[in-house]
């Protein structure tokens, strides 16, 4: 047995070192990444039949019995999409100091989100986002509003995230965008179809460590080549902004041997003040979109029916909001950790015959500029493709359960069986990932885009409802219908006007449109306004029934 | 508590509740404070500062437009047009002005001979680039970007003879990209128009003491909103658990 171990390791040893030879930077089959990236996808679905949801609770809510730091992990990876850990460093890369609104905001949303939400959700005991604002506000309609916004968003998000696991694929298997696109498809909706939420979480664990370790090593490895702190560079990259502000001039030859990216330019940029400085008008964005756009991924951030969802796995209600204070800190990690790909990627680049690197992929960009060995930057796509997975199969579930659940159980067979109900959340799950497979593959750039709208809609229509649900008893169905229904058209308004702008189509105010209700930060107006509408005719209409105050002041706020 | 059961966060119905309250509202009041009011002042004592390139500039800037520039003030004009096109954001409709008063800048310092060697290296390092860009041959690759590198290498050459840039100096490399082989560039009306108001808005920045101040070699806001505010949502989050914890330790509340 000891004998086939080594034998084993031995041929794996050189393959590997084989596969770091024959990598090379575009569309051939990666010997290196392609071990590393089967390797994972067998262990996803080996954890995803190993976990298999046995009865509902298990495929909604992981059967309320994931430990907290496993529960802060699975949240962390769940909420870092492939565009997340790859596009971070893209945004600060492409709009300076304009793209930490992005960093603050997908952070700040969670101290919302526990401060405000994330025990009282728990506290209610439900499974879905639409089961509370179905209960809360005891109205069908806006139950089924709900899960049809949780399924929307849920499936704008995932076909972006579809498209990143296809680019991912087609990186290292040299393969084309179709067979990337139902291969990675295949086996996370295979995986999360079995398992459900249980399965899920537990990959979601090993996807974030994935996703850390392959996103940290290569930082390490530049800063220490380039001559940076390298022992914490998420405190030591300071010196890197620096140095692009004030430019580091060509090396002079003669004081030793210079620094160069893998195409042999210097490690060497003219002053580009505009990388850290506010609001730069050289890479556009005001300081009005700043604070909107920082203000709209908070609050969208809390609304998001995924990630709302992740609360209701924990068995007590301390660790929901221990789990989220965990998943924060994890998901921070990551996020300290992305601006130093960008400052970096950013000098590699600065060199006119390099140009402007995608920002989409810099991550993966600058390791290769920085001559990481490939096989690092291999592990960085797997990387990639974790994060894909882990938010995808969140994505799934949310998806599923809001149409098994809310849709089948709650409205269409309120008698139906536990059996029943379980079958009618895989086979959600199968036709979801079955239709987002196919949008991916018909790669319409349009519909990618909309995951913008997530964001702002989420937090125009169900954060509203969330947050007065829990803290004010007064809020009552008309007030969160007619909360609601200011959302959406909000949403609509935004939402036909960008698809006109992308279009080229024109509507009357179409700049003033694009730029105060934009579709990145129409929550800025949006969600104030929704809230302002359902306090209103709450005040006006008929109050709250007294079974559910009752229950809000007794099981959600009890003393 | 009141048996009504109506409930709000701002009128709480019980002690426990009020010091919930107390708590939620602290941890936003500070979270909204740290994050949207840090920005606030940053917008507050911000000032146009433009960089060393810009103001070179606008000491020629007022010659070249007279047409008594001088090939030192071109000199000048080329090197702080490179800054401005060196720029990862330039627009491509803001980058035709620029290249094209570079041209000017460039060949109307040079007598034709020069001009000629120049344009031709130019023409060279182009042709060289976009085969570079379409071969999937490694041999072809490697042949193709010795020629270029051998073309740029002259192209340097003759900028350093016409306006004495450094050759391995970045200003240089970015002239010579950016250059046409155009023997017979001008100065337009239009693009001279153009020029102030693309060379402020890529080298006029918003910076302040905040900006200016370093903290371990971080730009003090940068550190602010990319690392310390991360922290601060952590610990945040820690703090309000652990206080919500002791209440319900206090109130004896079991879950």
């Amino acid at each position: 047995m000891k004998r086939i171990a080594l034998l084993i390791s031995f041929i794996s040893i050189q393959l590997l070192a084989s596969a770091g030879s024959l990598t090379q930077l575009e569309g051939s089959f990666k010997v290196g990444p392609a071990i590393i990236l089967i390797g994972i996808l067998v262990i996803f679905v080996v954890v995803g039949l190993l976990h298999s949801a046995k009865d509902t609770t298990d495929y909604y809510a992981a059967g309320r019995k994931i430990s907290v730091v496993s529960s802060g992990m699975a949240i962390a990876s769940n909420w870092m999409s492939a565009a997340s850990v790859l596009g971070m460093a893209g945004m600060m890369y492409g709009f300076g100091y304009n793209g930490l609104a992005y960093v603050v905001g997908w952070t700040g949303g969670y101290v919302l989100l526990l401060v405000l939400m994330a025990g009282q959700i728990r506290k209610y005991g439900k499974f879905t986002a639409a089961d509370f604002i179905g209960d809360r506000y005891y109205s069908q309609g806006l139950r089924v509003t709900g899960a049809v916004f949780a399924i929307l968003i849920s499936f704008a998000y995932c076909i972006g995230q579809f498209g990143g696991v296809g680019l991912m694929f087609k990186w290292i298997l040299g393969i084309n965008y179709t067979w990337s696109v139902i291969i990675g498809g295949s086996v996370v909706v295979g995986y999360t179809m079995l398992s459900g939420m249980i399965g899920a979480t537990k990959n979601m664990v090993i996807q974030y460590i994935i996703i850390g370790v392959s996103f940290f090593i290569p930082v390490f490895i530049l800063t220490y080549k380039f001559d940076y702190f390298w022992l914490i560079p998420q405190l030591g990259y300071g010196t890197i902004v620096s140095d692009i502000v004030q430019g580091i001039p060509a090396p002079n030859l003669s004081e030793g041997a210079a620094l160069l990216n893998a195409y042999g330019q210097d490690f060497a940029i003219m002053p580009s003040p505009e990388f850290a400085m506010p609001w730069d008008p050289g890479l556009g964005g005001s300081f009005f979109q700043w604070m909107a756009i920082c203000f709209s991924l908070m609050v969208g951030t809390a609304g998001l029916p995924h990630v709302l969802q992740r609360f209701y796995i924990t068995p007590t209600i301390r660790d929901a909001r221990l789990s989220c204070v965990w998943g924060l800190f994890f998901i921070a990690l990551v996020y300290w950790t992305a601006p130093i790909y960008s400052a970096i990627g950013k000098i590699l680049s600065s060199s006119p015959e390099v140009g402007n690197l995608a920002s989409d992929a810099i991550v993966v960009y600058t390791a290769q500029l920085g001559d990481v060995h490939p096989l690092i930057v291999g592990l960085l796509a797997a990387g990639a493709v974790s994060a894909a997975f882990s938010t995808i199969s969140g994505l799934l579930v949310a998806g599923s359960s809001a149409f098994a659940h809310d849709l089948y159980v709650k409205v269409i067979n309120p008698n139906a069986k536990p059996k029943n109900q379980l079958m009618v959340a895989r086979l959600g799950t199968i036709f979801m990932g079955v239709v987002v497979t196919i949008v991916a593959l018909l790669n319409l750039g349009l519909i990618a885009q909309l995951v913008a709208v997530a964001f702002s809609m989420a937090a125009s229509t169900i954060f509203p409802l969330f947050l007065l649900g829990i803290w004010w008893s007064g809020s009552n169905r008309a007030g969160g219908i007619a909360g609601m229904t200011t959302g959406v058209v909000i949403s609509l308004v935004s939402l036909t006007y960008f698809i006109a702008g992308k279009s080229g189509a024109t509507l009357p105010g179409q700049d003033f449109i694009a730029y105060w209700l934009n579709v990145w930060y129409f929550a800025w107006i949006g969600a104030p306004l929704a809230i302002v509408v359902n306090i209103v005719v709450s005040k006006l209409t008929k109050p709250t029934p007294v079974e559910i105050r009752k229950f809000l002041v007794e099981s959600v706020h009890s003393s | 508590m009141n048996n009504d059961y109506h409930f709000s966060l701002f009128k709480p119905n019980s002690d426990y509740s009020r010091r919930v309250r107390n708590i939620v509202l602290s941890i936003l009041i500070m979270w909204a404070v740290a994050v949207f009011g840090f920005q606030i002042l940053l917008k507050v004592v911000e000032k146009p500062t433009p960089e060393e390139a810009y103001t070179l500039y606008e000491t020629v800037w007022p010659e070249v437009v007279d047409g008594t520039a001088t090939p030192a003030d071109k000199k000048v004009l080329a090197e702080s047009l490179s800054h401005a096109l060196a720029k990862s954001g330039l627009k491509p409709e803001h980058r035709v002005p620029l290249t094209n008063v570079l041209n000017w800048a460039v060949f109307s310092a040079t007598d034709s001979l020069t001009g000629s060697h120049l344009s031709s290296g130019i023409a060279a390092m182009q042709t060289n680039r976009q085969l570079l860009a379409q071969t999937k041959d490694d041999q072809v690759y490697a042949e193709t970007k010795a020629n270029l590198e051998m073309a740029k290498k002259e192209v340097l050459q003759l900028l350093n003879t016409i306006h004495g840039i450094a050759p391995e100096s970045l200003q240089a490399g970015v002239i010579a990209f950016n250059l046409q082989a155009n023997l017979t560039a001008t100065l337009s009306e239009e693009d001279a128009t153009m020029i102030p108001e693309i060379m402020s808005k890529y080298l006029i920045h918003n910076q302040s003491v905040l900006t200016d101040t370093k903290f371990i070699g971080f730009p003090f806001h940068y550190f602010y909103t990319a690392v310390f505010l991360l922290i601060l949502f952590v610990l945040l989050c820690l703090i309000f658990s652990m206080r919500i914890d002791r209440l319900q330790k206090k109130f004896n509340i079991t879950e």
